[in-house]
């Protein structure tokens, strides 16, 4: 399989905070990656370096297997990057954007910019500052496609944006996807976008990479189980695959990761009187998951499959 | 026939694409050997990942409910005559058992089960060809 | 593709710059009383009145004040806009992200700040030292070479611009850090106005520090986070 991005040990801290902790990512060709986290999470830091904006304190990157010490200026020309908030130049008018962005790469691809501006609407004559949000996320995505780069690499991209100017973003995704061998990494902490679009879903909390797995995968192997029990609940063992817990006198509700049978014999030991599985939503297990104090807490990682990606 | 997508379900959505498109065909809503959206049209409508999509499809026909033709597109699959009848009767069984479960825990009675299958059915598309007699016409 | 970023980054400057401009000409017309006004013939209808003019051009210090203070604030303000002001923007990830290394781009920013700066502050100075030049404008007698202390104080005071570069790159680091353009202020007037340096050690002095100012902040860019 052909990495595109590939981390190792990934380490950044803030002052004593470790922003980004030990993170081992890889994203390999033609794979759509939704990032997810809480703010704070790390997710614009671990993005930050793998564009070079800042530099790790530990751990290595690589780009399709290339050190990050090794790379050319120019190994940015068909990566986007979509920095969070899309920040262009204010004092722009739409057209100048185009012809600033334009002067750069060999590979423009003009007549799509125009056809997409045209699309969204966007007067040419305006200045970026005087764009709204959604306006600005548009134009700075005709930017990012125009070179035609064949990874994106997007902070955050429909942040701030109204329900339908979001709509209309994945929409314009969706066509980029389409080019079969387009490798995308977007941060999001909308699930809904990330159940749309993703291959595969990363979770950061508190700048730990907690699950690594694909989407259907992630949303399959968390349950709910709740126990009614006679005992008071409040001696359950912490087991690393235990997301979350919360006990009353009697019964009990557990969230469990990579549920299966081991799970449920290892809970028939307690002799509980009822055992209820309940399925979760993606929104459910991800709340389980971010707020879990548990920092013994299974990782989910899965192996690519060699099928998965494009 | 339209696919509805629910992100807040416990659902996968390959799943809720499969779910949806095995009762479209059911329900005749889709045709046999009607052509379905490529894998593009129906991600670019739903906005959703391709591979999603082409993972759905994939399950559908391994579940011999759609065939592609290559160069041709996706369609709906004549419904499956290849699996014997009995294996097939039993994996019926199986299922009117446990709508009958449910019926008795429910405290419906025999006549009214049998009215109600007799009503909804008239909703689904009915494969007339099966029956030996007509078996012929369909080539 | 250089130019596009040397172009963006001097449309940035330009209204700072024109401002700047535009303040220097007028105080060379206060120290000319503007009779080089009369010279435009549109200006000649109007009878300006021609004040005394007391002291020799450029020998009283008058215009190097000017310069000085308006190429001073100049530099801080388009260091400022280069820096800080582009970070507040979020705008450097989207900048870092073009093709250039950190040091091309910082070195692009440089030169545009210098494509400014150098226009604003000699036009005034050779306009002065024209009107100086043409006899009857003035009783004091003229030599180009008068012009010497205003060059050298042009050259020299981008070392402002360049510290200056350097505090807000080091935002946030060390307190301290901020007096720097202060010392270096400090600094320019003994070096400018010691005559008593040969020249061209003077002129040596200048480019040294320059440079030395010029890598310090390509270092900051190379290792700096944004």
């Amino acid at each position: 399989m052909e990495w595109i991005i590939e981390t190792e040990g990934l380490t950044r801290f803030y002052g004593h905070q470790k922003v980004v902790d030990t993170v081992n990512l890889r994203i390999p060709r033609g794979c759509v990656y939704g990032l997810l986290g809480r703010n704070g999470a790390g997710k614009t830091t671990l993005i930050k370096m793998l564009m070079g904006v800042i530099f790790p304190d530990r751990g290595r990157i690589r780009i399709r297997g290339k050190d990050f010490s090794e790379l050319s200026p120019d190994w940015r020309q068909n990566v986007a990057y979509m920095p969070e908030g899309h920040p262009l130049f204010g004092w722009m008018t739409v057209q100048g954007a185009v012809d600033f962005s334009r002067s750069f790469y060999p590979a423009w691809n003009n007549d799509l910019v125009l056809r997409l501006l045209d699309h969204f609407k966007l007067p040419l004559k305006k200045r970026i500052r005087s764009l709204s949000r959604g306006q600005r996320a548009q134009a700075a995505l005709a930017l990012a496609v125009a070179p035609d780069p064949d990874v994106f690499i997007l902070d955050d991209p429909t942040l701030g944006l109204d329900t339908v100017v979001r709509r209309e973003f994945l929409e314009s995704l969706i066509q980029i996807i389409q080019r079969s061998g387009r490798t995308i990494l977007f941060s999001s902490h909308i699930l809904g976008d990330v159940e749309r679009i993703a291959d595969r879903i990363g979770i950061l909390v508190d700048g730990v990479l907690r699950v690594d797995c694909s989407t259907e995968q992630f949303k399959e192997s968390l349950r709910k189980v709740v126990l009614e029990v006679f005992w008071n609940t409040s001696m359950l063992a912490r087991h690393s695959w235990l997301v979350g817990a919360k006990s009353g006198s009697s019964r009990c509700e557990l969230v469990i990761a990579g549920y299966n049978e081991t799970h449920r014999a290892q809970l028939e030991v307690l002799a509980p009187c009822r055992i209820v599985e309940i399925e979760m939503n993606l929104e459910d297990a991800f709340i389980e998951y971010t707020r879990s104090s548990n920092n013994s807490v299974h990782l989910l990682f899965e192996e690519h499959s060699p099928g998965g990606a494009k | 026939m339209k696919v509805i997508i629910e992100t807040s379900s416990r659902v996968p959505v390959y799943q809720q694409i499969v779910t949806q498109i095995r009762e479209g065909i059911a329900r005749g809503l889709i045709q046999v050997g009607e052509r379905l959206p490529s894998v593009r049209e129906m991600s670019r409508d739903l906005v959703v990942n391709p591979n999603t999509i082409a993972k759905a499809y994939t399950e559908l026909e391994r579940q011999g409910i759609l065939n592609t033709r290559p160069g041709l597109g996706v369609f709906a699959a004549q419904p499956r005559s290849e699996l014997l009848h009995d294996i097939r009767s039993e994996r019926l069984k199986e299922g009117i058992d446990r709508l009958l479960t449910e019926a008795v825990h429910l405290g419906f009675n025999r006549e009214e089960v049998i009215r109600l299958i007799e009503d909804r059915s008239r909703a689904f598309q009915w494969d007339h060809s099966s029956t030996p007699a007509k078996k012929n016409r369909r080539d | 593709m250089r130019m596009a970023l040397v172009k963006k980054e001097i449309s940035e400057l330009f209204y700072p710059g024109l401002i700047a401009l535009a303040v220097l000409l007028f105080q060379v017309g206060l120290l000319t009383h503007w009779s080089f006004l009369t010279r435009v013939p549109l200006f000649s209808l109007f009878k300006i009145h021609l004040g005394e003019l007391a002291s020799v051009p450029f020998q009283d210090g008058r215009m190097h004040t000017g310069l000085a203070l308006v190429g001073g604030a100049l530099l801080a303000c388009m260091a400022f806009w280069q820096t800080l002001a582009a970070e507040r923007q979020g705008t450097f990830p989207f900048l870092l992200h073009l093709p250039f290394s950190r040091v091309e781009l910082f070195l692009t920013k440089m030169i545009a700040a210098m494509g400014v700066y150098f226009p604003v502050l000699l036009a005034p100075v050779l306009v002065y030292g024209w009107w100086a030049s043409v006899p009857g404008h003035h009783p004091s007698p003229f030599d180009w070479s008068m012009l010497d202390r205003p060059f050298w104080l042009i050259f020299s005071l981008p070392i402002l611009y360049f510290t200056w570069m350097i505090i807000y790159l080091l935002q946030g680091i060390n307190f301290g850090m901020r007096l720097l353009p202060l010392v270096t202020a400090t600094f320019l007037m003994f070096v400018c106005f010691d005559f008593s340096l040969w020249w061209l050690w003077r002129f040596l002095l200048i480019v040294l520090i320059e440079a030395a100012l010029i890598l310090v902040i390509c270092n900051l860019a190379e290792e700096r986070d944004f």
